[in-house]
């Protein structure tokens, strides 16, 4: 336990060196980008106007010093504020997006989890049949699908021809959570490169798992199938599983920038896009922190199941 | 005007007209003295309750037109102030913002969505809305707006480009010509375009009816005139005349060529990287190609790089649209004189500002078309400082339970000048 502590902690405090390395990156492409927070309104903005906002906001100062005001305010929590929603702070922004990103990743991640891993163990255990055959097609067009493509399929099919669904929106009903109408499309559509990636990585680690001796010799020991399954298979198998999970987490971080822009989603995702092309300086730099941060974090968690799962890696 | 307010349109649509306006809005490094006095000194008084007198610096016939504008939109400074610094936008919020038109702001989520309500105090009574509430959905992917009008999610929403020509019978579309130009401008400082001969080669080796019809499937006149053709009596149809497409005219290996121009420097088109402007630039490429001979690079840009390179005068060629904010020749040519707000390819010529000048000071309504055109001629016809390609048109998909949609040229979005007359009939 002592040494679970330990190793949260030390990877916890590489969390500083990373995000300190992520802040400087973006802070210098954000500045190597041509083009400048007011111009993005497509406005002639005289040079006096606009010498009088870099003033106000700070700019006019040398990039260095930019940054070490920014480091300095960002470790006392204060993120700074929004250019283009004047009077907005870059926290609240994140805060208000955070809670429609995390639930629509929330959705995707248990669509993946339950669509990939049952595709995957299902294809594992009738190989070679027509069930694994449909399994890995699915993976396959899954996996090579662009997320814009098929949200703009669900669309077309399941909200403009059969009418079922609305096709863009997230109003929140009940506290954090949409209608759930509206959540179905964006769900899958975020969910299905990472169902996809799961059902593969589950077959092939289930079928490698199910050709070991100690399988062989829980069959031979009369064990029924169940709990071959449970007890030998499923815990030896799940490692290479929660491997792939801590950049699948990313990836559903990522994919949301896109399905949110089609699906209209006021997440952070959806926010980060626009910061990004108003060169919303203090959005840009708070939203990709929060993101290094996030996976991170995920990473962790996984290194953190790792252990649970398999107890050599404790050591 | 005031230079602490930090206004986009102050400058270009006020200073030039009221008294006192030009020196308060240039006071930016002034003392806080010195900005307080030229306040005091700016032409505008209210005499009562009801009453504002402006003194203008000499008499001007679009004065009420640019009074109509939102720049002039009144509001209460006393509301705006109890939401902390006026740079902030707290007071713009649902809920802060106090203002004086037919509908009122009831909620917006930022991103997600604006909510107007009719307003029950609107002053003029004749001109209350029908509608009692509007709701605009902030949809980026213009894919998925057109998806939401087809499965009943709006009732009115723009067509994507792509998606156009499966429509040309439906009903419900509504196709209305905008007072928008969309043009070429020139580097004037970066050879070659620093010869006439150049821009005029240029200019005639595009195929504009076949860039409507075929980039534009259709959506749009072409032209060759800055000036659209609604804008009428100043629109003058053989404007730019010598600028039609002529293949043989600009075949630089033809039986009878020109002088060519110097096309030897490597040139570059920038532009806004936003649809449908890639497939323009597309064709406008392979147009000087195959007509002239002429190898150009594509540079697309993101917004804000783009307006960076545009308005610092950082490009050989690019092209803009313009569209009116008010119906008159005054907003389309002042762009363009030499400090003109557009005019940012050092396109220098004293006789245009000649023009424009003795324009804007013409007693006369007949002397003062003569001359608006004769600026226009300057531009266009001997200068080549432009070159028109086509008039843009919107389309939009409309319910057909939406009534009285009245569509003009210059909407931002169709019918926003006339809300309070649309209605919405039983469906």
């Amino acid at each position: 336990m002592l040494a679970m502590m330990a190793f949260v902690l030390r990877r916890l405090l590489w969390l500083a060196p990373v995000l300190f390395f992520v802040a400087v990156v973006t802070f210098l492409l954000m500045h190597a980008v041509p083009g400048g927070p007011w111009d993005s309104s497509g406005r002639p903005v005289s040079s006096t106007l606009e010498r009088q906002l870099d003033a106000k906001y700070g700019l006019d100062e040398p990039l260095w010093r930019q940054f070490l005001t920014f480091s300095g305010n960002a470790i006392q929590g204060d993120l700074g504020i929004s250019f283009q929603l004047q009077g907005r702070s870059v926290s609240g922004i994140i805060v208000d997006g955070l809670g429609v990103t995390a639930v629509l990743g929330l959705f995707a991640l248990v669509f993946a989890v339950v669509v990939g891993v049952s595709l995957g163990v299902l294809a594992a255990l009738k190989q070679n049949t027509l069930v694994d055959y449909l399994s890995v097609t699915f993976a396959t067009l899954g996996a090579s699908t662009p997320s814009f493509v098929l949200g703009i399929l669900l669309i077309v099919v399941f909200g403009v021809q059969l009418g079922w669904l609305p096709v863009f929106g997230w109003e929140q009903k009940w506290w954090l959570l949409p209608d759930p109408r509206q959540a179905i499309l964006p769900t899958i559509t975020l969910g299905m490169l990472p169902a996809a990636y799961l059902a593969r990585v589950t077959r092939a680690a289930v079928v490698e798992v199910l050709q070991q001796d100690y399988v062989r010799t829980a069959e031979a020991k009369g064990l029924r199938e169940r709990s071959i399954l449970m007890r030998h298979v499923a815990r030896n198998a799940s490692i290479p599983i929660l491997t792939v999970a801590g950049p699948l987490a990313a990836s559903l971080v990522t994919g949301s920038f896109i399905v949110e822009t089609v699906f209209g989603i006021p997440g952070i995702g959806k926010q980060f896009v626009t910061s990004v092309f108003q060169r919303d300086y203090g959005v840009i730099m708070g939203v990709t922190l929060f993101y290094a941060a996030v996976i991170v974090v995920a990473n962790l968690m996984v290194d953190m199941m790792y252990s649970v799962v398999d107890p050599r890696i404790r050591t | 005007m005031d230079p602490s307010i930090g206004s986009y349109y102050g400058n270009t649509y006020y200073t030039t007209i009221v008294e006192g306006g030009a020196e308060l809005s240039q006071a930016v490094d002034a003392d806080e003295g010195t900005i307080e006095s030229l306040r005091q000194a700016l032409a505008v008084r209210a005499l009562d309750d009801h009453t504002l007198q402006v003194t203008l610096i000499q008499p001007t016939p679009t004065f009420n037109l640019q009074m109509s504008l939102w720049p002039t939109a009144a509001l209460r400074q006393d509301v705006i102030e109890s939401h902390g610094d006026i740079a902030n936008t707290v007071w713009t919020e649902a809920g802060n913002l106090v203002a004086s038109g037919p509908f009122r702001l009831a909620a917006w989520d930022h991103g997600e969505r604006i909510v107007l309500e009719r307003n029950p105090n609107f002053w003029d009574q004749d001109m209350r809305p029908t509608l009692e509430r509007i709701v605009f959905s902030i949809i980026q992917d213009e894919n998925t707006a057109y998806a939401a009008y087809q499965s009943g999610g709006l009732d009115m929403a723009p067509v994507p480009l792509a998606s156009l020509r499966g429509l040309s019978d439906d009903p419900e579309l509504r196709r209305v010509a905008q007072a928008t130009t969309v043009a070429i401008v020139f580097n004037q400082t970066h050879p070659p375009f620093d010869t006439l001969n150049a821009r005029e080669s240029v200019c005639q080796a595009i195929d504009r009816e076949t860039l409507v019809n075929e980039v534009q499937q259709g959506l749009g006149n072409p032209t060759t005139a800055w000036l659209p053709p609604g804008l009428l009596p100043y629109y003058d149809a053989e404007r730019g005349q010598g600028l039609v497409f002529d293949p043989d005219s600009v075949q630089v290996s033809g039986s009878d060529p020109k002088p060519p121009a110097d096309f030897t420097s490597s040139v570059e088109l920038t532009y806004f990287n936003t649809d449908p402007n890639p497939t323009r630039a597309e064709f406008l490429q392979g147009q000087w190609k195959q007509n002239l001979g002429l190898s150009v690079d594509l540079e697309p840009l993101d917004g804000a790089a783009f307006f960076e390179a545009f308005f610092g005068g950082d490009y050989d060629l690019t092209f803009i649209g313009f569209t009116q904010d008010y119906h008159h020749p005054q907003n389309w040519l002042l762009l363009w004189t030499e400090d003109g707000a557009l005019n940012t390819g050092g396109y220098s010529n004293p006789e245009y500002d000649a023009a424009v000048e003795s324009a804007l000071a013409a007693d006369d309504p007949q002397e003062a078309v003569r001359l608006w055109q004769r600026a226009e001629g300057v531009l266009i016809d001997e200068d080549v400082a432009l070159c028109a390609l086509f008039n843009d048109e919107t389309a939009w998909l409309v319910k057909p339970y939406v009534q009285d949609l009245l569509m003009t040229g210059a909407d931002g979005i169709p019918g926003d000048f006339f809300y309070w007359q649309t209605a919405i009939i039983e469906r």
